[in-house]
């Protein structure tokens, strides 16, 4: 009951802010256009790598890469329309005091933060063309059967679970330093290693910093995997527990925070 | 006379943005981190082993000067005149005897002096780590950074002329994903332009997108000959001539359907 009315206040917002975003359609235009050419032009950059690689990059054929640059556009996308402008504003709110605004409404703060606003309609756009991309790859390589389809979206559920559990949880250090910015950075770089596979990468040490510590390769490899049909279970059973783990190290670290937050007046 | 009110003008600007930027260093050093991208690239390379034409050691010394290029030719153009333009923030700055081009230019300036002492020992760090530091050609260091503000300068008018177009357009953000994811893999992150196919390599020599990041790294490489060094300042040369006398026309245009909004 209460979720539902909540949702229904969400798509609102939605539906007003994509309106004023139809103003600016020239930008719009450019954003699926840079949507559009980088994915072409990465493209183009792995095949050169390929090409010199001897045909695979850490034994993933081409199919399967496309497969994973189209998960990375994908993430990438779902960053810059829903994760980035929701969780960077989190370290304005504290210093602004406006968290008052948030923690007085009869619903949980974490949420209220998660789903507050929305990036460009472009980005969205580029959303799409992601998954076009791993359909295409998927079909060239004649994965498509609806077992692969579904072990790609719980994976993809998965690392998207996993992405933003990391951001929410870092931003909750807005709480004890105040001024925190420009966190996505951070993650905008996880998700450029994460356009290789894992491992591609030389040496244990880093292939181990990836998956465990900085865990892209559930965000991106993962997925990609599954699509194409060469995941092994101990991965996907690796990648829902992290997701799990991260989800609730997630809602700790902002119970903590909020135990924190002393206002803008107090 | 006029010239050097000019330079005092924008001695104070430099002073004022150096002042800015080191009172938010965090912040500069959370942006830099999204820079070390060159250094996964150079580990995916040395995953995939040596090449005829490009050694462990010449992948290694290529993405720390990719590095170290990227660093020092940021440009942040098209999100100011963005907010200016549609907050009519710019009506202030129109106020000033001196075009907010310059402004704007100290801005960059004052963040890439804040950079400096983080860059170089990253890149030294990085040297060490990676066992080449007695192969660093020293005597091309002067080219390289040459280069490098050449680079910069042409980087700065080609975003610069994008970001007039939000007098046209009123908003223009995208125009820097494009440029950014653009210049990712056409400007030689990715991977060394030689690697591409040779028909377009040839048109890409042509183009702008290598002069910012990846033939500053070819000067300290030490891999162009002395023709092909001059080719390549005058193609650069060329393209910042282009974009200058571009963006001051559509300023001059611009500028005339802002102050029709504001009016």
């Amino acid at each position: 009951m209460r979720i539902a009315h909540l949702w229904r206040s969400a798509a609102a917002q939605l539906k007003a802010e994509l309106a004023a975003q139809m103003q600016y359609r020239a930008d719009m235009v450019a954003g699926f256009v840079a949507s559009a050419l980088g994915l072409a032009t990465s493209i183009l950059g792995y095949y050169v790598i390929l090409h010199r690689g001897g045909g695979t990059i850490g034994g993933w054929t081409f199919p399967e890469i496309v497969a994973l640059a189209g998960v990375v556009q994908m993430t990438s996308a779902l960053m810059d329309f829903w994760l980035a402008p929701n969780l960077s504003a989190v370290s304005q709110y504290v210093q602004r005091g406006e968290f008052d605004l948030i923690l007085i409404r009869p619903i949980d703060a974490l949420f209220a933060v998660t789903f507050r606003k929305v990036g460009a309609i472009a980005d969205m756009l580029g959303f799409f063309l992601g998954l076009a991309l791993v359909a295409v790859a998927m079909g060239i390589d004649r994965h498509a059967a609806p077992g692969n389809i579904l072990l790609f979206l719980a994976m993809y559920g998965a690392g998207v679970i996993i992405i933003y559990a990391l951001w929410a949880s870092l931003v909750t250090l807005a709480f004890y330093f105040t001024k925190i910015e420009e966190f996505a950075g951070i993650f905008y770089l996880l998700l450029s290693a994460g356009q290789f596979p894992v491992g591609a990468l030389p040496g244990r040490f880093l292939q181990f910093l990836f998956t465990f510590l900085l865990p892209v390769a559930f965000v991106t490899n993962v997925p990609a995997e599954a699509a194409m049909g060469r995941v092994s279970g101990a991965m996907v059973a690796a990648a829902l527990t992290m997701a799990a783990l991260l989800l609730l190290v997630c809602r700790l670290a902002w119970r903590l925070a909020l135990r924190r937050y002393a206002s803008a007046s107090s | 006379m006029i010239g050097r009110r000019f330079l005092r003008a924008l001695r104070a600007l430099y002073t004022v943005k150096f002042a800015e930027s080191s009172a938010y260093r965090a912040q500069s050093a959370l942006w830099m981190l999204g820079g070390l991208f060159p250094l996964i690239m150079w580990a995916i390379w040395r995953g995939i082993g040596t090449d005829p034409s490009y050694s462990q050691r010449d992948f290694a010394l290529y993405y720390l000067f990719i590095f170290v290029a990227r660093q020092f030719t940021p440009c942040w153009a098209i999100f100011v005149m963005d907010r200016e333009v549609r907050k009519g923030e710019l009506s202030a700055r129109l106020m000033r005897p001196l075009d907010p081009l310059w402004n704007l230019a100290a801005e960059h300036w004052g963040e890439m002096s804040v950079r400096i002492p983080p860059v170089v020992l990253l890149f030294v760090l990085f040297l060490f780590i990676s066992g080449y530091g007695a192969d660093v050609p020293l005597r091309q260091m002067p080219l390289f950074l040459l280069g490098l503000a050449v680079g910069w300068w042409l980087n700065f008018s080609l975003h610069y002329c994008m970001a007039m177009l939000v007098f046209w357009t009123q908003s223009v953000t995208h125009f820097d994903s494009l440029m950014y994811r653009l210049f990712g893999i056409l400007g030689g992150i990715f991977t060394p332009l030689e690697f591409f196919p040779p028909a377009l390599a040839v048109v890409l020599h042509y183009l702008p997108f290598p002069y910012v990041m990846y033939f500053p790294a070819q000067l300290a490489l030490g891999r162009l000959g002395p023709a092909a060094t001059l080719e390549g300042f005058a193609i650069a040369l060329g393209w910042i001539a282009i974009f200058t006398m571009l963006h001051r026309i559509l300023w001059r245009l611009g500028l005339r359907k802002f102050a029709a909004v504001g009016a």
